[in-house]
């Protein structure tokens, strides 16, 4: 067999724990082909960031230890090397793009002198000559303005700049072999879709190898030409992108693919459970956030997270809020659900106005709408016992007997599919999927009627994902739940919703039936939110759609639709007058587009 | 029965939690040594009376004619002026500074923590008047509050330790207050919140026992600093009285004596330094265990 210009073999790291020693890593090969794109994907604990610490020989040493193995690069064994020699090699040769961009940089110094100093050392080069090596790289990742962004400070930029900053610093310590682990896991989607474009074309034109980690086979699918699925530290399928996906060889990746397929897939909706009572009303609902300027300044300006959104929600239905990081999709359920004082507007639930309700009353209300939030790594208490977690709201809304009260707690825990046993125990005794379920079972155990689901998948993994899904779906029908589910992983609330909203800076831009929004967007940012998405039959990261520029501040709102700045059809009415929101075919659309 | 399950059950992951903490506490020989010492220490405390060998000497009876001999077998760290045996009075010692310290730290701890909690949770115009209140505390340095508390009541020990407890729990509210605004935007507060517990609830289960573990840290790191405060209150003369076996009040009557008994000084000053340190390197060990942040691997 003719080596490769990355390999691995035998690779063994086990980990000691006081529990004893666990093996974390057990490879047998990984061969990258130089200038291709490798992509490695598996759950979270699989062993993914593990190895691209140990590429790096960054693994802390102990609780690691590296047992056996080779990692060659170019032939040379990486696991021989010295410490020193390792450091030459790390930035010039492999470069690592971490999921945070901001955790890489430093915050206390400018971009351009991070990148300087990184040029400086590893090339040898004078003030002159780093600059413009510095401002060529910033071009090539495409980012405008290269002196201005050199002047700016990490926390000045956004995340999809800071991680282009980041590829440009590993570029220009002329880094042939790119190590990205979830480098857009914190981004939003339209970002995204630039960042893995940006990856794919470095990949062609300059002839990088790209070993790219993700828990997504989408996305792997749309950059990569290889694959190799990791489970509990072992390559368990490997091939080219489109074998795997076809003809899967082993019975997790079938699972994992059909996890993934499903969710793309419209679920088999019953419409005639929906009744048309309305439950929750909200209408010009605004929360503006004051932010002074300065110290003296008595003028206050507000970051308009919520301005004057209207909607209905009927009983057992689930309505889906959709929108990138900022639009506003939290601070809309948090504004509803009273944890913040609303600036405007009222939300009418189940005939009762929720803001003009008396202290005690509101407590009693709250029985009734549930939420279920985003990280259940956050949100149990770590020091609570299960079963005192899952029976917080009992304890506030109804009097039990300890005896009843364990009943309860156990009965809740079945319904969700965990152990009755699981109630002795500490949250950080389950995994991701197992503490969502606490967390459903903890909003569901006073039989609300309406929950609010704040992103329920977003923070664990795809397997587990589909089976919350379907779990909040059969509870929804079981107990007549009515869900706002907001979501931005759009197969999720295309497979649950029956209405959905379409969110841009605080404003709704479409409003309608699920299934029509998806087959037949209208708003342009719809469009675009919709196809920046890569799944698996993305061929190649070349169909995404990708938004110039970012999103602007909520601060300083753009003149007029405030999409336009980013808009491709943008004319000239858009810049100056803000559109109205239409009807058009039974859908509400806020675009110029649409009025005659 | 349904205690029976409770207690067993209840039991399991206090227990992995517990044998989580000593297999920490094995791989840090530091902490294990400050460890023992602190144990050792507050076991001769309890022990004192029956290992002194000579317990009268720590209370009135005195023995004149033995006065300031040096280490011997019948007198381990020998005598003082009065001709009392320095190593049952040192041993007394501990007993008073652990006592004294033990209760000064849990005076404050009781008056910071709800006041920290509260103010951080609540915020806006409480959190400002605890604060401020807390700052002005603060201001007044421990020995010049303790000199004016004993002027007022006194000198005593007890009064030393009021005057230490008054001095030191705005550093707990400080401490609790920071945590508890970085808690309280935590999903699981927020989540309680949208539950309806009410506030009261929500400060003293979710809050407080969240934010314990870098107040155990500080609080047995003070340990240390409030001994050592007490024995200088002691020394000048504002805390314990003769004859009490204190160690800052027998090293500063061992002063007239310096110079042909050094005995005199040196053990009770080696016990206050074992003592402080000892504290002091757990409270850093215990932040190890309780932190994972600060986890050396």
């Amino acid at each position: 067999m003719t080596k490769k210009y990355f390999e691995v073999n035998n690779l063994k790291v086990n980990y000691n724990t006081f529990e004893g020693t666990k093996i974390v890593l057990d490879i047998d090969h990984i061969g990258i082909e130089k200038g291709e794109a490798y992509g490695l994907v598996g759950e979270s604990g699989a062993g993914k960031t593990v190895l691209a610490l140990t590429i790096l020989r960054l693994l802390s040493v102990p609780p690691g230890e590296i047992v056996s193995g080779e990692i060659l690069i170019d032939g040379e064994n990486l696991l021989e090397k010295t410490e020193s020699q390792m450091r030459e090699i790390r930035g010039r040769k492999i470069a690592m793009i971490f999921q945070d961009p901001m955790s890489s940089l430093n915050p206390v110094f400018t971009v351009g002198y991070q990148m300087l100093q990184v040029i400086k050392i590893n090339q040898k080069a004078t003030e002159k000559e780093a600059v413009k090596i510095a401002v060529e790289m910033i071009e090539r990742v495409k980012l405008p303005d290269a002196e201005n962004i050199m002047s700016k400070y990490p926390h000045e930029l956004s995340g999809g700049q800071r991680q282009r900053v980041i590829i440009a610093m590993a570029l220009s310590c002329g880094a042939q072999f790119i190590i990205a682990d979830e480098p857009t896991r914190n981004l939003d989607v339209t970002i995204q879709a630039g960042i893995l474009k940006l990856l794919k074309e470095l990949q062609e034109q300059f002839n990088v190898t790209v070993l790219f980690i993700a828990n997504n086979l989408g996305l792997v699918s749309a950059v990569c030409d290889e694959m190799g699925i990791l489970y509990n530290g072992r390559i368990i399928e490997r091939g080219f992108i489109n074998k795997v996906m076809t003809n899967p060889q082993h019975d997790y990746t079938k699972t994992l693919l059909s996890a993934v397929t499903q969710s793309q897939n419209e679920k088999k909706k019953d419409k005639s459970s929906n009744s048309n009572d309305e439950i929750l009303k909200v209408s010009q609902l605004k929360k503006y956030f004051p932010v002074k300027k300065g110290f003296l300044d008595k003028e206050s300006l507000f970051v308009k997270a919520v301005d004057g959104v209207d909607f209905g929600i009927n009983k057992g239905e689930v309505f889906g809020v959709v929108g990138e990081s900022g639009c506003g999709k939290s601070t809309l359920v948090n504004t509803i659900l009273f944890l913040h004082e609303p600036t405007e507007g009222k939300v009418i639930f189940d005939g009762k106005d929720i803001y003009s309700l008396k202290k005690n009353h509101l407590r009693k209300a709250r029985k009734d709408i549930q939420i279920v939030f985003q990280d259940p790594f956050w949100s149990l208490n770590p020091r609570w016992l299960v079963k005192d977690i899952i029976g917080e709201p009992l304890q506030v809304h109804e009097n039990l007997s300890a005896e009843a009260y364990v009943d309860r707690v156990g009965a809740l825990l079945e319904m969700v599919g965990l152990p009755k046993e699981g109630a002795f125990k500490y949250p950080h005794e389950f995994s991701g999927g197992q503490r969502q379920r606490i967390a459903i079972a903890r909003a569901l155990s006073v039989e609300p009627k309406l929950v609010v689901l704040d992103e329920p998948t977003s923070s664990i993994d795809v397997l587990s994902q589909a089976q919350i899904l379907d779990l909040l779906y059969e509870l929804k029908e079981k107990m007549g739940l009515t869900y706002i589910l907001i979501s931005h992983d759009l197969s999720v609330v295309h497979y649950m919703s029956d209405k959905i909203i379409v969110m841009y800076l605080g404003k709704i831009v479409e409003y309608g039936k699920a299934e029509e929004v998806f087959k037949d967007p209208l708003h342009p940012y719809t469009v675009a939110l919709f196809n920046a998405i890569p799944d698996l039959n993305t061929q190649s990261v070349k169909e995404l759609a990708t938004l110039k520029g970012n999103v602007p501040s909520a601060i300083n709102l753009p003149q007029g639709c405030r999409f336009h700045p980013r808009c491709d059809k943008a004319t000239e009415r858009c810049k100056s007058i803000e559109p109205e929101a239409l009807y058009v075919d039974g859908r509400i659309v806020a675009c110029h587009l649409f009025s005659k | 029965m349904l205690t029976k399950l409770f207690s067993s059950k209840l039991m399991e992951p206090k227990l992995k939690e517990a044998k989580f903490s000593l297999f920490l506490l094995n791989r840090n020989k530091l902490t294990k040594i400050s460890l023992i010492i602190v144990l050792l220490l507050i076991l001769i405390a309890v022990i004192s009376p029956w290992i002194a060998p000579y317990p009268g000497h720590t209370d009135l009876e005195v023995n004149p004619q033995d006065k300031l001999l040096p280490p011997s077998s019948q007198y381990f760290f020998g005598t003082d002026e009065l001709g009392r045996d320095i190593f049952s009075r040192v041993i007394f010692g501990t007993r008073i500074s652990l006592n004294t310290a033990l209760v000064a730290v849990i005076l404050s701890l009781i008056i910071g923590i709800p006041l920290g909690a509260v103010a951080g949770t609540i915020g806006g115009k409480i959190d400002e008047l605890i604060m401020r209140i807390t700052d002005i505390f603060l201001s007044f340095p421990p020995l010049l509050l303790a000199i004016a508390i004993a002027a007022v009541l006194g000198p005593s020990l007890q009064n030393a330790m009021i005057a230490i407890a008054i001095s030191w729990w705005p550093w707990y509210t400080r401490l609790v207050r920071g945590q508890a605004i970085s808690l309280k935007e935590r999903q699981f507060v927020k989540a309680a919140e949208a539950i309806g517990t009410s506030q009261n609830k929500i400060i003293f289960k979710h809050i407080i026992p969240n934010c314990i573990s870098p107040v155990i840290v500080q609080a047995s790191m003070d340990m240390g600093g409030v001994i050592l405060t007490i024995s200088s209150l002691s020394f000048l003369g504002l805390g314990a009285q003769a004859p009490t076996p204190e160690w800052g009040l027998m090293i500063s009557t061992s002063r007239n004596f310096f110079l042909n008994a050094w005995w005199y000084s040196i053990f009770p000053g080696i016990a206050i330094f074992i003592t402080v340190l000892a504290f002091n390197l757990l409270g850093d060990g215990l932040r190890e265990i309780l932190d994972p942040k600060t986890r050396k691997n």
